[in-house]
């Protein structure tokens, strides 16, 4: 298992477009992948699921991945927070 | 995000008696443009989620008639979809986040679930959606909890379906739609059937719809308490998107005035052809934003329509001359909003008050024998903390849908800049205690138009969010030559080789932290200086709402490597006249006047 502190860099935060990229992205990979935020834990392949994180620009979200591709799965999906969503 | 501002005129009787009377609501500006017609008053029945239950018995056919409705639900989705990619990036967009939303197995999962354990479908759907959005509805972020009216539109839609109705938007041709609530997948059914505009009573301009609204330029004017129960159907309206004002019954005068209005708007486009759409770069593709300085709201309106990029300078001072005296925090957070709402979703950065007793003398406590050099701007807002922490408030208040910056002006010292930021984290507090919304990530930028500022930009670049800098005062005290003083007028030159050089040097130092610099003085429409500031790295530039088109133009005729050489050669001068010269040299196709426009 595979865990790691994740920050939304992105001004406009987790909003839908993102939240869409996030779940197609966790959905190619077979592993589990769950986000949690003060303790409430979501299914990061569900959409409304990460978007009821409502997770604005500077919140830290724990990314849990478990699964035979977990090491490439968390590389893309720590790379896709990282870059903000392709969004400054 | 709701709105609730109606202000209505004459009474409710004459508008019910048809009477032309210029019945006139206040709603919120959510799409550009203007739009006159007929009002088609949409009617749903209101969804209320039944709490009864499923014997078990019947829950297999309760999943069933779950599933059916879910079919139907994607299947329209997907028919949206392919008109969605058809009208833009934008359109198919949010149509493809309707649908994973609808699809979301885990969200089918746990109604299929819940209809198990005894709840019938409706209730099912409608509980699991109260759940998410009420998860939701907790977001600490204004805009991403606007988004909650994804879910209301899904769920009700799903009920709606589950009670066998189907899409009755079919709305008339040419009329304009008023309803409760508008969905991104309404929109595109009434552009199937060439609706005019809408009209909603509740909805927030960050939501969907409006987003789509604007991308497909279909006006709209959101936030109208009661629309539906105000307009009656077939009622003549003008619905203006850029002010935010719907007309009921308007008078033939009226119905006059905005047909003027309209049609002047459209010959300005159809006269400027492609040019309102053409993105601002180089001939070498280096992008150039675009932005306009106004001072009033009005304004802001043409300066969307001229199609800026965004608006780089509000002069907040402008409202102490109207006023005659400083306005109250309230009264500042209503013209604030007036102008971030016409302009969103484009960015607006409002400057503090900039008085000085040469200018607005307001509150300036005593005569100053040399008011360029005293009591101006922000040594003002200092000196009279309780102006600024009004303004500081109304601004941050102003800043709820994200696209407001705010801006200090005649910085001089980082004590100037690190005081003003301890008023705004005061101001934020304050704020945070009486639970309003405010941007906790408002922009903090200043004015760069002292020599002090300038020599220090390495300094004030690391501070700062943005740097503007502001050409006209900045060559006063470069050269230290009052402006106005027409003994010394030739000496006062924006574009003096000293000048350049301060200029340089910020975008020097906001380059190596990152940060963006403009220029919104004179010089930023002045016909010469386009290339040079270019060249220089000024990709941000901020004048009238009037120069906007012209200076597009003039930008998608130049090369971007060409400003740079220009820029190299301009290095080189020892004296104004010879910057001229250097400037004429690529500008001689330009007529001679221009270079002293």
């Amino acid at each position: 298992m595979i865990e790691k502190t994740v920050r939304i860099v992105n001004r406009a935060g987790m909003h839908t477009r993102p939240a869409a990229m996030l779940v197609k992205l966790a959905s190619k990979f077979s592993s589990e992948v769950y986000l949690e935020r003060d303790g409430f834990q979501i299914n990061a392949k569900s959409i409304i699921g990460v978007m009821t994180l409502a997770a604005e620009q500077g919140s830290e979200l724990a990314l849990q991945i478990e699964g035979d591709d977990e090491a490439t799965c968390s590389s893309a999906i720590i790379e896709l927070f990282e870059t903000g969503f392709g969004e400054q | 995000m709701e709105y609730d501002r109606t202000i209505l005129s004459p009474n409710v009787a004459d508008l019910s008696a048809g009477a032309r009377v210029n019945y006139v609501l206040k709603g919120v500006p959510a799409s550009p443009g203007i739009v006159m017609g007929k009002a088609f008053v949409l009617s749903f029945d209101e969804v209320t989620p039944p709490a009864d239950r499923t014997a078990p018995h019947r829950v297999a056919d309760e999943i069933d008639r779950f599933a059916a409705a879910h079919e139907t639900a994607v299947s329209e989705l997907q028919r949206a979809l392919d008109i969605a990619v058809a009208e833009s990036k934008t359109a198919s967009t949010i149509i493809d986040s309707y649908l994973m939303i609808v699809k979301d197995p885990m969200i089918v999962e746990s109604i299929t679930d819940r209809i198990s354990s005894g709840a019938n479908a409706e209730a099912a759907v409608a509980h699991e959606f109260d759940v998410h959005r009420s998860l939701l509805n907790g977001a600490k972020d204004p805009v991403l909890r606007s988004r909650v009216q994804d879910f209301d539109h899904i769920k009700e839609r799903l009920i709606a379906l589950l009670r066998n109705r189907t899409l009755s938007h079919a709305a008339g041709y040419d009329t304009i739609v008023i309803a409760s609530s508008v969905t991104p997948q309404d929109m595109l059914f009434f552009r199937e059937t060439q609706t005019l505009g809408f009209v909603s009573e509740i909805g927030g301009i960050n939501s969907h719809t409006c987003i789509l609204a604007r991308d497909m330029g279909f006006p709209a004017v959101i936030g109208i308490r009661n629309a539906k129960q105000i307009i009656q159907h077939n009622a003549m309206l003008i619905v203006d998107g850029y002010s935010g004002v719907v007309i009921v019954n308007p008078t033939e005068q009226t119905l006059k005035e905005y047909r003027e209005k309209q049609s002047k708007a459209e010959e300005h486009r159809q006269k400027l052809g492609g040019l309102l759409q053409k993105e601002t770069v180089t001939t070498d593709g280096t992008k150039v934003t675009l932005l306009a300085n106004i001072d009033t709201p009005e304004q802001a309106e043409l300066a969307v329509i001229a199609g800026c990029s965004g608006i780089g300078l509000v002069r907040s001072e402008f409202m102490l001359i109207q006023r005659g005296a400083y306005p109250t925090s309230d009264e500042q957070y209503l013209w604030y909003k007036d102008i971030a709402e016409r302009a969103f979703p484009l960015p607006v950065t409002i400057r503090a008050f900039d008085v000085g007793s040469d200018k607005f003398r307001l509150g300036i406590p005593h005569h100053e024998d040399n008011p360029a050099l005293g009591l101006r701007g922000i040594r003002f807002l200092l000196y009279r903390p309780d102006i600024f922490e009004h303004q500081i408030c109304a601004v941050l208040r102003a800043s709820e849908h994200r696209n407001v910056k705010f801006m200090i002006p005649m910085i001089s010292t980082l004590e100037e800049l690190e005081e003003s930021r301890n008023m705004i984290e005061h101001c934020k507090k304050k704020l945070r205690a009486e639970n309003v919304e405010f941007d906790e990530n408002l922009p903090v930028g200043i004015m760069i138009e002292t020599p002090a500022a300038a020599l220090m930009a390495d300094s004030f670049a690391q501070s700062a969010d943005f740097l503007s800098i502001g050409t006209n005062d900045l060559a006063q005290y470069a050269l230290a030559t009052d402006r106005m003083n027409e003994m010394v007028a030739d000496i006062y030159d924006a574009l003096h080789p000293a000048v350049l050089r301060m200029v340089r040097m910020v975008v020097e130092a906001a380059k190596k932290y990152n940060k963006v610099v403009s220029v919104c003085g004179e010089m930023a429409g002045h016909a010469a200086a386009t290339e040079m500031l270019i060249g220089i790295g000024i990709h941000e530039l901020s004048v009238a709402p009037s120069l906007i088109l012209e200076l597009k133009q003039r930008i998608l005729n130049v090369s971007h490597s060409e400003c740079q050489r220009l820029v190299e050669r301009l290095e080189n001068c020892t004296t104004t006249q010879e910057v001229y010269t250097e400037l004429r040299s690529i500008n001689e196709w330009r007529e001679e006047g221009d270079l002293i426009a």
